[in-house]
């Protein structure tokens, strides 16, 4: 049941009519736990079980940990927590790997292990991560154990996070409980705008993407020069608008339902370092790395050395949990290294008074090197092995590439489109201020009821919202004209959403549609992330 | 411009209320039953059906602007005229230009008949008849970069007429041969086939009734002929062959694309269904060929035994090849695999083989791979579709022209 299936519109048409139906808190949530087992089981059945087990474990273990009064008994009860988790993540998602690095090393002295028939549970990389930093909270104090399995069971299993996130925390899910959940007028217009520029990112360049991307990829050593460029840059776009137009689906179907999750993407290809990109390129997985693996390695607080390590080893096994491949181990190590040297090279501008300085092309050119060093690193993530990573990176300069060439027409159009939205978005940022929109520190979030907006253009808006101080610029006359707000919040991220009925609007929003279906490639292809 | 509207406070009500004063605007008492009563009622009850009647219109306006670009959009992008026939049923409208752009960028004419040119020729010369499905219809690319207009230029004015129609196959080759032959006397007969083109194209099991097929289990079954064909193209065709006519019955599947699924009414669903159904699936599912047929029960006395994947390959060549009185050159369009272009399939050396047999000239699209591949060029595809997938694009075309005007050639036709 995948976000731009029939099946899922109707299955969250059901859940919100069913929410908006039934009486009382307790029974919504009851409703809506259903409903996630519902869809968890809709893709394999069999693995609810584990889901529910999982949960099980980790909410007897915090309730234990916050029960226990010795520091022994405590950590005895994290430990439970993080093995279960931890060995069921490790088999199903690496058991095969393991044997087949073991059975490579052993071969020459006959001895191979044989493969487990294990399918990949649907989303088990995404919540053993949830339920993990669940325990790891409640040792640590900074949240109370939850006292109803009910509400557990509900963070756990709900479906719009559940298959591949964003990864949300039990410290900013579960405060959201007290909520009155069920679909309102504001929530449906809210969720059902970003579900849609989700889909269209989706359905109008992902998978269209992938068409450029899988011929480029799926023969590598076949292409010149030029052709594998576009490739690689179409995968650029593809996992782009794969991923987070799937966050940006999840998101809106919370907000429907009443609940906030937190932003997973912003604008991420705008960045200007490495550090920057990590934090807005699939920012719970960064915050989660960092919060429950850098830190209690040591972060930065035992020497230069030390971190350089950290940095490494927490992005090597970032990069092994997007899959049991040495591609990402290598994929997370390149970025892990990047992230060293760029620590390295801020030391030395701070040493050698560079700080602060720069010159006219400075940014343009660390946006540049930033952007090519992001897209040379998707090429192990996307290859089959390491030996099409080579070749593909050796076609990338030059070196043995083939002659096919190709000119997809599609990418252009695409990259036109993702320029677009990166603009407009920069232009959003630039507008309301980056403080106002500042997550990249999920831990630090301060919950908002409500959702603080900005209407441009028109002074008729109620007493929640902030009006700009400042003259209006031609592009908040024209939003102000075509009848919308940006909502600004302090999970989620700002986006545009219809604030009154205009024309105009109507005609965007339908136009929006009929291009998705229009253009859209018939055959779409499953989430990327789905696969981890 | 956007409109300027006064600036209310927040808690401002645009409602009759207490005036600073605390003394309420509105003097009339309230009414006994609790009811509010406002001698205004009757106008703001007005006001909100007026503003419903507007956000509504608003919203009905942005719809069908949006269903109207969208509408501009679909037929700069695919843009198919049609036009009666009394032969052929719905052909594309004569000396009308054509626009395809979701699939490479074509554009071009046809004459009446089907035929892809501006205008028939005048002299006596007897043509090459190319016939065909899809890929000589060739919609993907531009009259200049058709093979039947490349090759017309090198066999130096020997017309050659391009007669294709998507999702033709074998069975309508040979059920259409007499009426092709009455109307073009082709000097030489070229159809561009594809594997598909002998199985599972020919042999479809579509709709009850007609002929068919049940590959794999060897049971052919002819189910008794439908209507006959307006033109009296010929129903039954020699040997065990049971044709049904199907075109003439059915509503034109050109207009069907282009008007009449292309309202604007209805904008949404009018795009969903263009796009998902109207181009690719009702076009695959529902466009039937001219012919379908049978050949009767494989192993049966008197017909041939070359069963190759489940279908009768044999004895389709040998209708094939008399229906044309082995006038004819097939020319094989093989699939191209850039890390092997002259790895030559099972099935091609089937046809060849079989073309051989019955006394049909048979030329592989695959001669002229080495050096499509030398070029860095793929024979199909393009850039607005996958690499190497779907139809021949202009350099298929070219190539095609090269190797058929080489055939030509050696036949002897030329000038």
């Amino acid at each position: 049941m995948i976000f731009t299936s029939s099946r899922y519109l109707i299955f969250l048409a059901g859940t919100l009519f069913l929410l908006g139906l039934v009486p009382g808190r307790e029974v919504k949530k009851r409703c809506l736990a259903a409903a996630s087992c519902f869809f968890y089981a809709a893709w394999d059945w069999r693995y609810l079980g584990l889901l529910l087990a999982i949960s099980v474990i980790d909410y007897c273990a915090a309730g234990r940990i916050e029960a226990s009064a010795s520091p022994r008994a405590r950590k005895g009860w994290l430990l439970v927590s993080i093995t279960s988790n931890l060995g069921i993540l490790g088999y199903f998602k690496y058991c095969n790997f393991f044997i087949e690095n073991f059975n490579a090393l052993t071969a020459s002295f006959g001895l191979t292990v044989p493969r487990l028939d294990v399918l990949l549970p649907a989303g088990i990389s995404f919540y053993t991560f949830k339920t993990m930093s669940y325990t790891i909270d409640v040792f640590r104090g900074h949240i109370k154990p939850c006292r109803s399995w009910l509400d557990y069971a509900t963070f756990v299993t709900f479906f719009p996070e559940l298959i591949a996130g964003p990864i949300v925390r039990a410290s900013v899910f579960l405060p959201q409980m007290g909520r009155r959940i069920g679909p309102t007028g504001r929530r449906l217009v809210a969720g059902a705008s970003l579900f849609l520029l989700g889909l269209a990112k989706k359905m109008l360049i992902a998978d269209r993407m992938a068409e450029v991307a899988d011929t480029v990829f799926g023969q590598a050593g076949a292409f010149d020069t030029a052709t594998v460029w576009c490739g690689v840059a179409a995968y650029t776009l593809q996992i782009y608008c794969d991923f987070s137009g799937y966050s940006d689906m999840a998101i809106g179907s919370a907000r429907m339902i009443g609940y906030d999750l937190p932003e997973n993407f912003r604008m991420p290809y705008l960045s200007l370092n490495i550090v920057e990109f990590w934090h807005r390129w699939h920012m719970t997985l960064s915050a989660w790395l960092r919060d429950y693996l850098y830190i209690p390695l040591g972060g930065n607080r035992h020497g230069t050395l030390l971190t350089y390590r950290n940095l490494l080893l927490t992005m090597l096994l970032g990069g092994l949990w997007h899959g049991a491949s040495w591609n990402f181990v290598l994929w997370g190590g390149l970025h892990g290294t990047a992230l060293a040297a760029h620590k390295l090279w801020t030391r030395f501008r701070e040493r050698v008074g560079w700080q602060g300085r720069s010159w006219a092309g400075a940014k343009p050119l660390a946006w540049l090197v930033t952007l090519l060093f992001v897209m040379i690193c998707w090429v192990p993530f996307r290859s089959h092995s390491f030996g099409d990573t080579l070749v593909l990176m050796k076609a990338m300069v030059g070196i043995g590439a083939g002659h096919y060439h190709w000119l997809p027409v599609w990418l252009f159009r695409c990259l036109g489109l993702c320029l677009l939205g990166h603009a407009i978005g920069w232009c959003i940022e630039k507008r309301l201020g980056a403080a106002q929109v500042q997550t990249a520190v999920i831990r630090k979030i301060e919950l908002e009821p409500e959702v603080r907006a900005t209407r441009f253009g028109r002074s008729d808006s109620g007493g929640s919202q902030v009006e700009p101080s400042e003259r209006f610029s031609p592009m908040d006359k024209l939003l102000g004209w075509m009848g919308v707000e940006i909502q600004a919040h302090g999970l989620s991220g700002a986006w545009m959403v219809p604030a009154r009925v205009t024309a105009i609007g109507a005609y965007a929003v339908t136009l929006l549609v009929l291009v998705t279906l229009f253009f859209a490639p018939l055959n779409s292809n499953p989430f990327i992330y789905f696969q981890f | 411009m956007p409109r300027h509207h006064r600036s209310r406070s927040p808690g401002e009500s645009v409602l009759p209320g207490p005036n600073a004063n605390g003394e309420s605007l509105d003097s009339s008492p309230p009414p006994r039953n609790g009811r509010k009563f406002s001698p205004g009622a009757g106008a703001t009850a007005r006001a909100v059906i007026v503003k419903r009647a507007l956000v509504v219109g608003k919203v009905a306006l942005g719809l069908g602007m949006a269903g109207l670009t969208m509408n501009l959009v679909a037929i700069r992008m695919y843009n198919l005229p049609v036009a009666p026939n009394s032969v052929f049923g719905e052909v594309h409208a004569p000396g009308k230009q054509f626009r395809q752009q979701i699939e490479g960028n074509g554009s071009g004419v046809w004459t009446s008949n089907c035929v892809r040119r501006a205008s028939l020729p005048s002299g006596d010369e007897k043509p090459v008849l190319i016939l065909g499905d899809s890929y000589t219809e060739a919609i993907q690319v531009r009259d200049e970069e058709h093979f039947a207009h490349l090759l017309e230029q090198r066999l130096g004015g020997i017309p050659v007429l391009a007669v294709g129609r998507a999702g033709c196959s074998v069975a309508d080759y040979v059920a259409g041969a007499p009426t092709f032959k009455r109307l073009f006397t082709p000097a030489w007969v070229i159809i561009p086939v594809t594997a598909g083109d002998f199985q599972a194209d020919a042999w479809a099991k579509k709709e009850g009734g007609y002929a068919y097929f049940e590959g794999g289990n060897d049971a052919a079954r002819v189910a008794t002929p439908g209507a006959q064909d307006a033109a009296g193209a010929s129903a039954h065709m020699p040997g065990s062959l049971e044709v049904v006519s199907l075109p003439f019955q059915k509503p034109g599947w050109l207009s069907t694309v282009t008007s009449e699924e292309c309202p604007f009414l209805f904008p949404l669903v009018t795009f969903a269904y263009l796009r998902k159904s109207a181009i690719e699936a009702w076009i695959e599912d529902q466009q039937q060929p001219w012919f379908r047929a049978a050949a009767g029960k494989p192993g049966e006395a008197g017909l041939p035994r070359d069963i190759i994947g489940g279908y009768p390959l044999g004895n389709e060549m040998k209708l094939l090849a008399e229906a044309y009185e082995r006038r004819l050159t097939l020319l094989y369009l093989a699939k191209f695999d850039p890390a092997d272009p002259t790895k030559e399939a099972e099935i091609e050396k089937a046809l060849h083989g079989l073309a051989l047999k019955y006394g049909v000239r048979f030329v592989s699209l695959r001669e002229k791979f080495p050096e499509l591949a030398a070029a860095g060029q793929a024979p199909y595809g393009f850039g607005n579709t996958r690499f190497n997938w779907g139809h021949w694009n202009r350099y298929g075309h070219r190539a095609a022209a090269e190797l058929l005007a080489e055939e030509c050639q050696r036949l002897g036709v030329h000038r």
